[in-house]
């Protein structure tokens, strides 16, 4: 269970959103959308403790939140904005890095999961020759790892093709399936039932300068 | 634990491989920065003996903090840092072995060179293993030092110059002690104390450095 308290985040110094309460249960999913600039990102990276909001707090099974806390990050797995592939380096090595680094995932199944994205030919070819959309998949093959039971992404569609979008929809109805926790920021329309699904809108930032 | 670090070394090495050519890049500067010495001084030997400790520990200064610069660039950009910062094992473990890597790729090769250098400059021959045992303590703490600055200024643009002035004053004692050891050592004279304090900032270095450049990094990104 994820719990935000009256969160508030500023980004150089404007406020970008204030006094954000939700919560995301098990089995259900949390959708963030608005405008370019509203400050979904740094939602999301407040989320993951990456950032640090201006005030409120976030609960994580009902224990506060802190950054570093290894107990959390544990479960958490976060798809940012920038996805962390290495163009020098493949497919393959770049999943093996990325899970060898997180506790809970299971280094021999990465070609299963590279597979399952679609890259199984790709698997030895650098990252640099592929194409966006592909080191996208590249990032997202971590979700079919035995993942942690909490995800972040964001943006996780952008550059996917068709038969990407649905592979990463009835992916993230599996995950609800099993009780996962989803937080998307996206534009894309995803239809998410039967599980309970709660969209956060966030509106674009006027000036409102705090000094 | 271990094994989330050697993942982060074995990665970086196959890196530095795939960039091999920007391994060079130090250890080319270190060598025409020293070998710029004879030419402007001329070459009397006296003089070029003397002056070859400082010059080869500061050549070694500044070749450091040129590639340091770029420790942890790329990994910012593409986002593999806040993806470390996110794993559940202790950052400063993970970032240390970044810094492994880096020390294999970069501080091994310019350890290696320096007493050649040392031979250049006509240097006494006692002081060669001194030189490399000052270097063996000094490249590591300086590694270090630069590598917090380097994580403080990753996200700015032209952070390479704001990266020297930010952690030159931190690097002087080290150069001090480096050099006073190294001139010791040429006059004949014990040079135990200095290298002993050399030793003792490595170690302080080792057991402080990486829990603040965790703070750094974790700064820089949010």
């Amino acid at each position: 269970m994820l719990k935000v308290n009256s969160l508030s985040g500023e980004w150089d110094s404007r406020v970008l959103f204030s006094g954000l309460t939700f919560e995301v249960a098990p089995g259900s999913a949390l959708i963030v959308s608005g405008a370019n600039g509203a400050g979904k990102s740094s939602l999301l990276k407040i989320l993951t403790s990456l950032s640090l909001p201006s005030s409120g707090n976030i609960r994580w099974q009902d224990q506060l939140f802190k950054a570093g806390d290894p107990d959390v990050l544990s479960q958490l797995l976060y798809i940012g904005h920038k996805i962390g592939v290495q163009p020098a380096l493949t497919p393959l090595q770049n999943l093996e890095w990325m899970t060898g680094i997180s506790r809970k995932s299971v280094v021999k199944n990465c070609r299963l999961a590279l597979e399952a994205v679609g890259l199984a030919e790709f698997e030895d070819v650098r990252c640099e020759v592929l194409s966006k959309g592909q080191c996208q998949r590249v990032a997202l093959a971590r979700l079919w790892l035995d993942p942690p039971i909490c995800w972040i992404l964001d943006e996780p569609f952008t550059a996917l093709d068709e038969t990407g979008v649905s592979l990463l929809q009835d992916r993230f109805l599996t995950h609800l399936k099993q009780g996962g926790i989803l937080v998307v920021a996206t534009h894309h329309k995803i239809a998410l039932k039967p599980y309970p699904c709660q969209e956060i809108r966030l509106e674009p930032v006027k000036d409102n300068f705090i000094f | 634990m271990l094994k989330a670090m050697q993942c982060v070394i074995e990665r970086d090495l196959r890196l530095y491989f795939q960039h091999w050519g920007e391994c060079l890049i130090p250890v080319l500067f270190l060598i025409l920065v020293v070998s710029l010495f004879p030419m402007a001084l001329g070459s009397e030997p006296k003089l070029l003996a003397r002056i070859a400790p400082a010059v080869i520990w500061i050549a070694v200064v500044l070749s450091l903090l040129m590639s340091l610069e770029s420790v942890f660039r790329q990994d910012y950009q593409e986002g593999s840092l806040a993806q470390i910062v996110l794993s559940p094992y202790p950052l400063s473990i993970l970032l240390l072995g970044k810094l492994i890597a880096h020390w294999i790729m970069v501080g091994l090769p310019l350890l290696v060179l320096a007493p050649f250098l040392n031979i250049l400059l006509q240097g006494s021959s006692e002081g060669l293993g001194v030189l490399g045992l000052t270097l063996i303590f000094g490249i590591p703490t300086l590694s270090l030092i630069g590598s917090i600055g380097a994580a403080l200024t990753i996200g700015l643009p032209n952070g390479g110059s704001l990266l020297a002035v930010l952690v030159l004053p931190i690097m002087m004692p080290i150069v001090i002690f480096g050099t006073c050891a190294l001139t010791a050592a040429t006059e004949g004279v014990a040079f135990y104390s200095e290298l002993y304090v050399l030793a003792a900032l490595f170690i302080l270095t080792l057991v402080l450095g990486p829990v603040a450049l965790s703070n750094a990094v974790r700064a820089s990104l949010a």
